[in-house]
């Protein structure tokens, strides 16, 4: 049984009468990383409010590390690092005096806390650039830098790509597997971009219309999303006899009457070829296809475009 | 608590508009011993309190709270520092916190800018320590006095623009109040008057006017006015029950208010 950071049950929370996040339930894995992703609207954002205690659920449960958030939550987030939607810091101050601020709240003892934060992020620590005049790239960055700064064992980190260049993007990216990696630290991170999450991600729960549909390791929804042989033939229901009782093989779907695809690709394929023609089918066709996890994600939010 | 309260202050920085605020603290001094040849401390203490305290602190106030009110929602802070976690209630002390010392602090200076003034024009000092308990104690007041308005703003959640209008509307409503004697020439009691904070503030300073140089019809005044005078422990007590009332009640309508 896996020691699970964060877990939510049936976590809901209603709008009015849309429910934005609908019977969640989420398992965040102690130091790996687990991506969040969904399209616009998906229910990420209100998620992670949620498993803030920035706003109340409707309804169900959060636990983070193993005690329920409500009532514990003084002592659960002084160990979280969150950025949510878009950074929010006062616009009349400079970077570093931002980060002081939040950082004597917090109480951080660690007087280089912030000028190693700033450096992790590439920032400038005493810069005299005031928050206003940051472009929109440098203010996702010292986001970052806020959500790291004390140290936390668990970040929640919600789009923090956003607004980044590709080279930005490229070292966030491994910054943030570097704290998983090497510090240990457990990582929730949400995203709309399938590629972004797929490089990055150990974990990935796919949420759309607030409801979870399906929750996998990167490596089993791999092998779950891709290969198959698909063949074209003239009896699909005698293919599927032959495949049972010639090949012991039952991991197979009949589309119609003409298309069936074969899961298992351990079969070679000119066998089965030859079986299905030595019973008297007709095949007309037979390839192996490679669902990308793209077109995976598609078919199962039902939707067009996303990443 | 204390590290909340530093910490608005540090939020204030650059900020242009209360930098401004305070030197607008020496204009009125400063005109009235220009205009006024025969002025005098005492005279000069109650400018500083009544016109500098009543027509200038008072919209301010009200204008610095509704920036620190909603400074955190403008800039998207809030959903930071209740992950920190900083509690709304605290986080709305310590904004309090900075009005009451922007308010105390700006009397001072006004203390000052009057002292400074008749060192200049060599009116005689005297009776300082009166003077300085006054004039911090109007600042004091003054705070609880704005805290109904600042209820108005924060509630209604406007605007700046809307804010600076009730600001303005409270106090040219206060400023009537107090020179009408519907609401000035009521004995303490159970009755409106006595929760207006502001005319209570002037039946507390009034007594405190030294008529030495003043006139007949000053005299006169002062003997029809004098039996409605509030004592300081009445003022104090009044206007804190008041400024506490508002404050609770700003508190819960901050708390509500989401991220
Ligand atoms: N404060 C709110 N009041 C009403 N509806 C809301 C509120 N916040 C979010 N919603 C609704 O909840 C749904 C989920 O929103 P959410 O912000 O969680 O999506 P998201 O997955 O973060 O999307 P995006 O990728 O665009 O950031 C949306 O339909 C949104 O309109
Ligand atoms: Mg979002």
């Amino acid at each position: 049984m896996p020691e699970y950071i964060i877990e939510t049950k049936n976590l809901t929370k209603k709008y009015g009468t849309q429910k934005s996040v609908a019977s969640l339930n989420i398992h965040v894995q102690k130091g790996r990383i687990y991506g969040l992703l969904g399209r616009n609207g998906a229910g990420k954002t209100t998620t992670m409010k949620m498993l803030l205690g920035l706003t109340a659920p409707t309804s169900g449960e959060i636990k983070i590390w193993g005690k329920s958030l409500h009532g514990n939550e003084k002592k659960t987030l002084s160990r979280i690092g969150s950025l949510i939607e878009s950074p929010g810091f006062y616009p009349n101050l400079t970077g570093t005096e931002n980060l002081r601020i939040f950082a004597t709240l917090r109480g951080v003892p660690n007087n280089h806390a912030i000028e190693d934060a700033l450096n992790l992020v590439g920032l400038p620590y005493k810069d005299k650039k005031l928050f206003s005049q940051y472009s929109l790239g440098m203010k996702q960055r010292l986001a970052i830098a806020l959500a790291v700064m004390h140290d936390p064992e668990l970040l929640i980190l919600d789009e923090p790509i956003n607004g980044l260049d590709p080279i930005g993007i490229a070292e966030v990216r491994s910054f943030i597997r570097q704290l998983c990696d090497e510090r240990g630290k457990t990582i929730l991170i949400s995203s709309h971009i399938l590629s972004e999450i797929s490089l990055l991600a150990d974990d990935i729960g796919i949420i759309d219309h607030g409801a979870l549909l399906d929750e996998e390791s990167l490596a089993r929804l791999e092998q779950k999303s891709n290969k198959h042989i698909h063949f074209t033939l003239s009896n699909t229901a005698q293919a599927a006899r032959i495949l049972e009782l010639q090949f012991k093989e039952n991991q197979f779907s009949i589309l119609d009457d003409h298309n069936l695809q074969v899961h298992n690709l351990a079969i070679p394929v000119s066998g089965m070829i030859t079986a299905f023609v030595e019973n008297g089918l007709e095949v007309s066709e037979a390839h192996t296809c490679e669902e990308s996890l793209e077109d995976y994600f598609k078919r199962i939010t039902g939707g067009e475009g996303i990443a | 608590m204390l590290r909340l309260i530093i910490c608005e202050f540090w939020k204030l920085k650059r900020r242009r508009l209360f930098q401004a605020a305070f030197l607008t603290t020496f204009i009125i001094p400063l005109l009235y011993t220009l205009i006024l040849s025969d002025a005098n401390l005492d005279n000069m203490m109650s400018v500083v309190r009544e016109e500098n305290g009543f027509l200038i602190l008072m919209p301010l106030s009200v204008v610095l709270a509704a920036n620190l009110f909603f400074e955190e929602h403008d800039h998207d802070t809030l959903k930071n520092l209740m992950c920190i976690p900083v509690s709304k209630n605290r986080l709305a002390l310590a904004k309090f916190a900075v009005i009451f010392l922007f308010d105390v602090g700006y009397m001072f200076v006004g203390y000052g800018t009057a002292i400074l003034l008749s060192v200049l024009t060599g009116v005689p000092l005297g009776g300082l320590v009166l003077q300085l308990f006054l004039t911090l104690g109007t600042g004091a007041l003054l705070f609880a006095a704005a805290m109904p308005c600042i209820f108005l703003v924060v509630w209604c959640n406007k605007s700046y623009i809307i804010s600076v209008i009730i600001a303005f509307a409270y106090t040219v409503f206060n400023y009537i109040l107090r020179i009408n004697d519907s609401f000035m020439m009521v004995p303490l009691g159970l009755n409106v008057a006595t929760f207006l904070p502001v005319p209570v503030i002037f039946r507390w300073l009034y007594q405190f006017h030294s008529l030495e140089d003043a006139g007949e019809i000053m005299r006169e005044f002062y003997h029809r006015f004098s039996p409605y005078f509030v004592s300081t422990p009445a003022v104090f007590g009044i206007l804190f029950g008041e400024g506490v009332v508002f404050m609770v009640l700003m508190m819960k309508v901050y708390r509500k208010q989401s991220v």
